[in-house]
């Protein structure tokens, strides 16, 4: 029998998540509160993944992880080119000097994060994407 | 226009085109063009085996950290 979190599990879950979004969103990067808001979403969605492996484990639940339509070979390609360029782009930027003439994908994120509200909708994507990386269903 | 001003437009054009093509092949992949699929069929192709999904949780955890935090 596949294990379902409750509703109260559910509430609590976005409850804490939005106000750990909100604390993000009045945090500015390298300081104590963004530390703790970042590290205090990352240790609880790493701890409850941890623990709905655990239960899954417990009741043996055969899950099944390979989505319905497997993307074939081509795809899979075309998405690892685009990628290894992103990567390979990143790291020439990274490495060439001075930033400002050679952004990298963390400077023009800096832009977005910049403003509270974009920041506390991005840091709560991010929440989201860990939770659904973790997920066993 | 300084040399620098161009290289950093040049830079900004790249990454734009970069989003572009990731832009294009999500299009394709949910209109079914080509056999396309969209980036979530892969990222869940790689979430099912469990040296895949480890990589994208370390992944997760460093960008979350390095966006937000340091």
């Amino acid at each position: 029998m596949a294990c379902r979190p409750s509703i109260w599990a559910i509430t609590l879950a976005a409850g804490g998540a939005t106000a750990d979004s909100v604390l993000a969103a009045l945090s500015r990067p390298f300081t104590l509160r963004a530390d703790l808001a970042t590290g205090v979403g990352l240790a609880t969605v790493v701890l409850i993944g941890l623990v709905n492996f655990r239960l899954h484990d417990r009741q043996e639940v055969v899950v099944t992880h390979v989505p319905a339509t497997r993307p074939g070979r081509p795809v899979t390609l075309a998405w690892g080119a685009l990628a290894s360029a992103v990567v390979i782009f990143e790291l020439v930027s990274y490495f060439a000097t001075p930033r400002e003439t050679h952004p990298t994908i963390s400077s023009l994120l800096d832009v977005l994060a910049g403003h509270e509200v974009l920041r506390g909708l991005l840091f709560a994507t991010w929440l989201g994407a860990g939770w659904w990386l973790w997920r066993t269903s | 226009m300084a040399v620098e001003d161009v290289v950093r437009l040049v830079t900004i054009a790249i990454w734009g085109a970069l989003a572009a093509c990731a832009a294009g092949l999500e299009l394709a992949g949910r209109f079914d063009l080509s056999g396309a699929a969209p980036i979530g069929h892969v990222v869940a192709m790689l979430r099912a085996k469990t040296a895949g999904r480890a990589a994208l949780v370390l992944f997760w955890m460093w960008f979350g950290w390095h966006v937000f935090a340091r």
